[in-house]
């Protein structure tokens, strides 16, 4: 309420007219915060109260007002809540001029700050001699009604955008990050990626749309599994051409209830034909699909193989390069060198005519094709002269290889090679964890000899997921004869196998000791980083692809047992 | 001023988190009438806001009407970075509670105009009708933020240089690497936190006992800026017997027989409140 003081215009303290007075005084407040500027220019010059003011000329009313302000002798001014404080009890909160000139310019630009909000002490003196009172809810009125102060943030999104944004918390879970278990943790995940909360809640202020809670169960959110070898599985083979792109529909959505949210088919040694066909029809279908696990680019698992080494392999196929890479090349097709390859992993036999400077070259055209030793005669020296020259895995280690001897390691001595020797990181190795292909033994001294590079694949065949005994691969007929042996026909040669990586990840945990934290790393951040795609999958940081599987019903007696609760991916909870 | 003095730092902690939660709750917030709470970072409010957080997971604290200003930030440390204190607030209080983010403040240490920054902070503080209860802690220098001895204690929100000291004494969290710890900080002034209508200091730890005593046993002195809490009216310090170690034992044992007097006076029914107010209700004469 305005005193007495010198200006006559100044309105007399009667209700009636006060209230006018008042209400002027609001309106040249809300016009001084509506000016942008907030230092005042103009020398202090003893200006009468303005009787009245003109709302259409706003920068004259600031101008007016701000003097006026710097007039006042002592620095302070209430600023009330209330709309009405002679009838209701109100309270007041003081600021001073110099909060004052922070304040109204700050106000005019961010009206969002003003609130109806009341201080929370007793009233301060009404009467204070040179007081100006600011409703608060008057200057908010004024500015929100006005076009311009509308947030950007409120602008209409369509549908589509708003879903895509939503953004879903799980809360009250245990999250396996980047390789390691935090404990009562929290995921957020918005647009089929995974965000980092601290950004989103900084940034755009927004909390999450949807929580998830798990509040009394132990639950474990791990990143989803990533099989990096497997020839099909449903009943379907991805040799078989011509149904390739329904093969890899089946599977990819077959997969999620075991928690494979991403994986790499893998074709068998095949005449060239087929690879010149089958490659772009792969790359056609690569990707992310709704509902669907995301196809990564394809294992070639041959035709470069040792003949005596061929497994299930079909011996008509198999060929040498000694024409290095140009053969590599008339064999693959021009896929080999697209942009975006449909070629992910190649596995070869190191030892085969020419295949040395053929793994070279391959590497220094495209550096994101992985080279896997396998099927392989080679002795360690040959083979370690393959890793200098570029490769970085050994598929399924122990079979289709030199077994072991202790003066000639074969490739499975590449995993216990030093840096000093080879001069280059230790190859990854794929594990097939059904404890019929290698002996839980092997398996621990393997995993125990080289920990970070052991990678869980099934090498999973058509029969995998079905009833019957005898089926398909590539050429061959294959006879499954225990629960998870499958052997080709008439021998006694294994022949891909039927296991689901749930099983070979809780294998893993029984053969090697590991926890089970270890042996998801192994079917998921080391199979992502293996083929160099960590930065997007396998290890749930911020921005990386929200393919998540949620465990849960653990035993505290048993280590490896947990049991696949919900699977999601980029997002989107699996319906199975 | 009130000085509550406790047996160790789980205590203090212990008493400064119940005094919160008692105070939100009596002050029963709503979104019209929002508590305004000032927070610090460091050591000392790890063990407050741990028992903050298992209220609210107990049902009996609820964030949604809390409005929140901290005390200061580094400047040119990127938000993201574990060490800023965006992120130490992330991590030890705002990830496990219910704030809504529109009511987190923190100063952003990466504005382009830094002192408008400041201003703007002052501004907004004000806008929310000034902050009600400013929690806080003090260095072994007696700062309060990063207000270091020599601060004018009328200061408000601006950029401060950082003293060697304590450059020195944050070097534990940049590996100790010296030349990695920010030398610029954006804070709050004494003069901002003293406007606020009660202030909480937390003190523990023998390091701290000369600073605590040279902040209440002396007079105002910018050298010891805390001591600006002697002229605030509704002061309280909470402390443990190691910060007491440089105390007059008058002084201790004048401040203990207080608080036995007031715990003799704070229960259920009694007609004062944990914050001192006298209550008045209904049934009382």
């Amino acid at each position: 309420m305005l005193s007495s003081q010198p200006p006559p215009t100044a309105p007399a303290t009667k209700p009636g007219s006060s209230k006018k007075s008042r209400n002027k005084k609001k309106k040249a407040a809300a016009a001084a915060a509506r000016n942008k500027s907030s230092d005042i220019s103009s020398p202090p010059v003893p200006a009468p109260v303005p009787a009245s003011f003109d709302f259409a000329n706003k920068s004259a009313e600031a101008e007016k007002m701000r003097s006026f302000f710097a007039n006042i002798k002592r620095d302070s001014v209430l600023v009330s809540a209330n709309a009405d404080y002679v009838h209701t009890k109100p309270s007041f909160g003081f600021l001073t001029n110099h909060q004052l000139h922070a304040v109204l310019p700050v106000l005019e630009s961010r009206p969002a700050l003003l609130s109806d909000r009341i201080f929370s002490q007793g009233p301060r003196p009404v009467d204070h001699p040179f007081s100006v009172q600011i409703t608060l809810d008057t200057l908010k009125e004024k500015m929100l009604a006005s076009p311009q102060t509308m947030e950007p943030e409120d602008a209409l999104m369509s549908e589509a955008e708003a879903a895509a944004e939503k953004i879903t918390k799980f809360t009250n879970c245990d999250v396996l990050r980047n390789g390691k278990i935090v404990k009562d943790e929290t995921l957020w995940v918005r647009g089929g990626k995974i965000v980092d909360p601290a950004s989103l809640f900084y940034e755009t202020e927004r909390g999450p749309d949807e929580i998830v809670d798990f509040k009394g169960r132990k639950t474990l959110i791990v990143p989803g599994f990533i099989d990096i070898q497997l020839n099909g599985y449903f009943g379907y083979d991805f040799a078989d051409t011509d149904k390739i792109e329904e093969s890899l529909d089946v599977v990819s959505r077959g997969l999620l209830k075991y928690g494979v949210t991403s994986f790499c088919p893998t074709l068998v040694s095949s005449p060239a034909e087929v690879y010149h066909d089958v490659l772009p029809k792969i790359a056609l279908r690569k990707g992310k699909r709704s509902g669907h696990a995301e196809v990564l680019g394809a294992h070639i698992e041959g035709p470069f193989l040792a003949p005596p080494k061929k497994g299930a392999h079909d011996k008509y196929t198999l060929k040498s390069c000694p024409n290095g890479y140009q053969d590599m090349l008339d064999c693959y097709g021009p896929s080999l060198e697209a942009a975006d390859s449909a070629v992910q992993i190649i596995t070869v036999a190191s030892e085969v005519e020419g295949m040395h400077t053929c793994i070279y070259e391959l590497k220094q055209r495209n550096k994101n094709i992985v080279v896997s030793l396998g099927h392989t005669q080679a002795r360690f020296k040959d083979a370690e002269a393959a890793l200098n020259c570029g490769a970085t895995m050994i598929t399924h280690l122990f079979n289709a290889m030199e077994p072991f001897h202790h003066r000639d390691p074969g490739p499975v001595g590449l995993i216990g090679c030093s840096l000093t020797s080879s001069g280059v990181d230790k190859p990854y190795y794929g594990i097939i964890a059904d404890g019929v292909h290698a002996d839980p033994a092997s398996v621990r001294i393997a995993y125990v000899a080289h920990p970070d590079g052991c990678i869980l694949v099934t090498d999973a065949i058509a029969a995998a997921g079905m009833e019957g005994d005898v089926f398909s691969l590539g050429t061959m007929t294959v006879r499954r004869i225990s629960e998870v042996e499958v052997v080709i026909d008439g021998t006694n040669t294994l022949a891909g196998s039927v296991v689901t990586m749930p099983y070979c990840i809780k294998n893993l945990v029984r053969f090697t000791g590991c926890t089970l934290a270890q042996a998801i790393n192994a079917a998921t951040i080391a199979p992502a980083t293996s083929i160099g795609i960590s930065d997007r999958k396998g290890t749930l940081m911020p921005n990386t692809d929200a393919d998540f599987v949620i465990l849960d019903e653990f035993d505290e007696m048993d280590p490896s047992a947990f049991s696949i609760a919900d699977v999601y991916v980029n997002g989107e909870k699996v319906q199975f | 001023m009130r000085l509550i003095i406790k047996d160790n730092y789980d205590d203090v902690c212990r008493y400064t988190s119940e005094y919160i939660l008692n105070r939100i709750n009596e002050f029963n917030p709503s979104p019209e009438r929002p508590f305004v709470i000032g927070l610090p970072t460091g050591s000392s409010p790890l063990g407050v806001y741990k028992k903050l957080v298992h209220f609210h997971r107990e049902g009996m604290l609820s964030f949604k009407n809390v409005i929140t200003f901290n005390m200061d930030e580094y400047v040119h440390l990127p938000r993201d970075h574990p060490e800023s204190y965006h992120s130490f607030m992330w991590e030890n209080l705002f990830k496990h509670v219910d704030i809504p983010p529109q009511n987190v403040n923190i100063l952003d240490g990466n504005a382009k105009d830094l002192e408008r920054e400041c201003t703007e902070y002052e501004a907004k503080i004000a806008a929310v009708g000034g902050i009600e209860l400013f929690l806080g802690g003090i260095g072994p220098d007696g700062h309060i933020a990063f207000n270091e001895p020599g601060s004018s204690l009328s200061s408000r929100t601006r950029i401060k240089t950082l003293a060697y000291e304590t450059i020195i004494a944050n070097s534990r969290f940049f590996g100790g690497d010296v030349n990695k710890v920010p030398k610029l900080s954006l804070t709050v002034g004494v003069g901002t936190v003293m406007d606020a209508r009660e202030v909480v200091i937390l003190i523990s730890g023998a390091g701290k006992a000369l600073a605590l005593a040279k902040c209440i046993e002396e007079g105002v002195n910018h050298m010891w800026t805390v001591s600006a809490i002697q002229l605030h009216p509704r002061g309280m310090i909470v402390c443990d017997d190691d910060a007491t170690l440089e105390l007059h034992v008058k002084t201790v044992k004048y401040f203990k027989s207080i608080e036995k007097v007031h715990r003799l006076l704070t229960t259920e029914e009694s007609k004062v409140g944990m914050d001192g107010k006298v209550r008045y209700s209904a049934t009382s004469k």
